[in-house]
């Protein structure tokens, strides 16, 4: 389906007419307003947040949209864990973005390295300047290297794949996998909260665990080792790991690791928990602890914390009206760090950034997310909630979850839900 | 045999056919006259459920022009718990019933 067009109203002009000769009168740093030409949006990063918030504000005219992007398309870290279960092309993950050219948007590839936010523009890593009247930025995550001794992005990217942005790395760990012989250890070792996509490691697992299973590689085990106590959707998994995948995954919580790992010796192949034990694997996926995007922790946008801190209601930065931060890098209180919340608080921006810059009418914000995580085929699982813009941070409405004790039915109808949801989610942000 | 008479035995014939009988009349609202809802507004909360409906892959029905009866039944039954399921359940809570019908008129007037 063509996703809904707002239609522009006789409104739309009235109200922009107002906004010009007010920005004017009062003199506003705003000069494409001044002009009376449409307002400027400027957009970093064009994953899930970005390009949606993109799509969405464009839709209706009267802004200039330009979507910045260091790459010239996008890798999906949701279904990548698919393809590491050998049940998902690569190719099917990677979304160019000639639908949002199409669009109206202009998309530009560089990095964003700057922020000149009195005079409103973004500074790309060779020199141009991107002026603004409003930005949004939605660059992702950053990994801590500083967090973990031996762990650098040379190792990471050749020997000790994340594989936590989709990627070469994604690509490194399916081969090193596929080269694992019966008998042999993997490792994947997951961070303390906050990190991107709660349940992500432990579908990651299961999906290991079902590539190693389907090519006759019982006797293999999974580490999983985890800085955690507890996980997301906990009991539905181990439930499916003992049903599916019996003897092959062993969870290492907290209590073992102490809580976090303190080294990765890419040599050795081994990684020491906090707790000075060390966890040794013929294959490891280490996946670090996470901070904003470098773009979003600029100049006091995350305060004195790793995420930026956003208004619930619009995700207008707390700390410079005119930024909107959402997806991943914004700390968005009650809402996990996942595509689909992404694309939901872009939808909400978008309204609410068109209600400020050309005076259109205002919308409540709608905030829901859900996240499905297959353990074995014909058995998906999910969790999700719809949330509400408190007074301090966005909050939880009401939740679902899973059942333990559900039919396989359900699970296979989750499980088809799962691939209808990825189908229409891209078609929603990249158009 | 007069015609009330014909159109008895037919509903008979019908009945016993069926094995069952017939469905009561449906007792959501008729489609509204025009104007009625909010069309803007329910394109606005549509943009909640093209993340979703907007494949084509089964497993989640499209939305577009489907009755607007069907829609604003099946959002009032997600809501009431009549009929369930995990995220229509939520979503349909978190809407007054006004913008449920809003977004059902919404969907019923796509082509
Ligand atoms: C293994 C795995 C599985 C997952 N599965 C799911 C799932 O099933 N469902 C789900 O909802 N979520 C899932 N997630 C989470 C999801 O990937 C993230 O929450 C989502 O990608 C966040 O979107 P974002 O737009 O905030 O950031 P990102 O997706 O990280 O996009 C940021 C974009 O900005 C660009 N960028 C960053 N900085 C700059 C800069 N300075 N200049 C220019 N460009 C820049 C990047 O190139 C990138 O394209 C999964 C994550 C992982 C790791």
């Amino acid at each position: 389906m063509s996703s809904p067009l707002r239609p522009a109203s006789a409104l739309t002009r009235r109200g922009f007419g107002k906004l010009t000769l007010g920005a004017a009168a009062f003199g506003l740093a705003t000069p494409s307003l001044a002009q009376g030409a449409a307002p400027r949006l400027v957009v970093v990063g064009a994953g899930p947040g970005g390009a949606t918030l993109a799509r969405y504000a464009a839709q209706g005219g009267g802004l200039s949209v330009t979507l910045i992007d260091e790459n010239p398309h996008h890798i999906t870290c949701p279904f990548s864990n698919y393809y590491l279960g050998g049940l998902y092309a690569f190719e099917d993950l990677i979304h160019g973005f000639d639908k949002l050219k199409a669009a109206g948007i202009e998309v530009v590839q560089g990095r964003a390295t700057d922020l000149d936010r009195e005079g409103k523009a973004v500074i790309l890593a060779d020199g141009t300047r991107i002026p603004y009247d409003s930005l949004v930025l939605a660059p992702g995550v950053d990994f801590k290297w500083e967090a973990v001794e031996g762990y650098t992005p040379e190792i990471a990217e050749t020997l000790i794949p994340h594989a936590y942005k989709a990627g070469p790395q994604t690509r490194l760990l399916r081969a090193q996998l596929d080269a694992l012989e019966d008998g042999g250890a993997v490792i994947v070792a997951v961070p303390g909260n906050p990190y991107r996509c709660p349940p992500g490691p432990y579908e990651r697992v299961s999906l290991i665990a079902h590539l190693l299973k389907s090519t006759g590689r019982t006797r293999s085990k999974i580490l999983l080792l985890d800085a955690k106590s507890s996980f997301s959707k906990q009991a539905l998994f181990e439930q499916g790991w003992t049903r599916h995948y019996p003897g092959m995954v062993e969870w290492v919580p907290a209590e073992f690791t102490g809580g976090g790992f303190a080294q990765v010796d890419a040599e050795a192949k081994t990684v020491k928990g906090l707790s000075g034990e060390v966890f040794a694997g013929d294959v490891i996926n280490f996946i670090p602890p996470q901070k904003a995007g470098a773009i979003a922790r600029l100049g006091g946008l995350s305060g004195e914390g790793d995420w930026a801190q956003v208004l619930p209601e619009t995700l207008q930065s707390a700390h410079d009206p005119d930024i909107v931060i959402l997806g991943d890098a914004a700390a968005q209180g009650d809402m996990p760090k996942s595509a689909f919340s992404a694309n939901s608080q872009a939808k909400a921006a978008a309204a609410a950034l068109r209600a400020r810059l050309l005076s259109e009418r205002a919308f409540p914000p709608r905030y829901l997310n859900t996240c499905w995580s297959l353990i074995e085929v014909g058995d998906a699982v999910k969790i999700g909630a719809t949330y509400q813009a408190g007074a301090e941070k966005i909050e939880t409405a009401e939740p679902f979850i899973s059942e333990v004790g559900e039919s396989a039915e359900t699970r296979k109808a989750t499980e088809a839900e799962a691939y209808a949801w990825y189908d229409s989610f891209v078609r929603d942000v990249w158009g | 045999m007069n015609p009330a008479a014909l159109l008895i035995l037919a509903v008979f014939a019908a009945l016993l056919r069926g094995g069952a009988f017939p469905p009561e009349p449906p007792q959501a609202p008729a489609a509204p006259p025009a104007g009625a809802w909010d069309l803007d507004y329910g394109a606005y909360l549509a943009e909640s459920c093209a993340a979703c409906h907007g494949g084509a892959t089964p497993g989640v029905p499209a939305l577009e022009g489907r009755p607007f009866a069907e829609l604003h039944e099946a959002l009032e039954a997600y809501a009431s718990g009549a009929r369930r399921h995990d995220q229509m359940g939520v979503v349909a809570r978190s809407l007054t019933p006004e913008e449920r019908g809003h977004v059902a008129a919404w969907f019923a007037g796509r082509p």
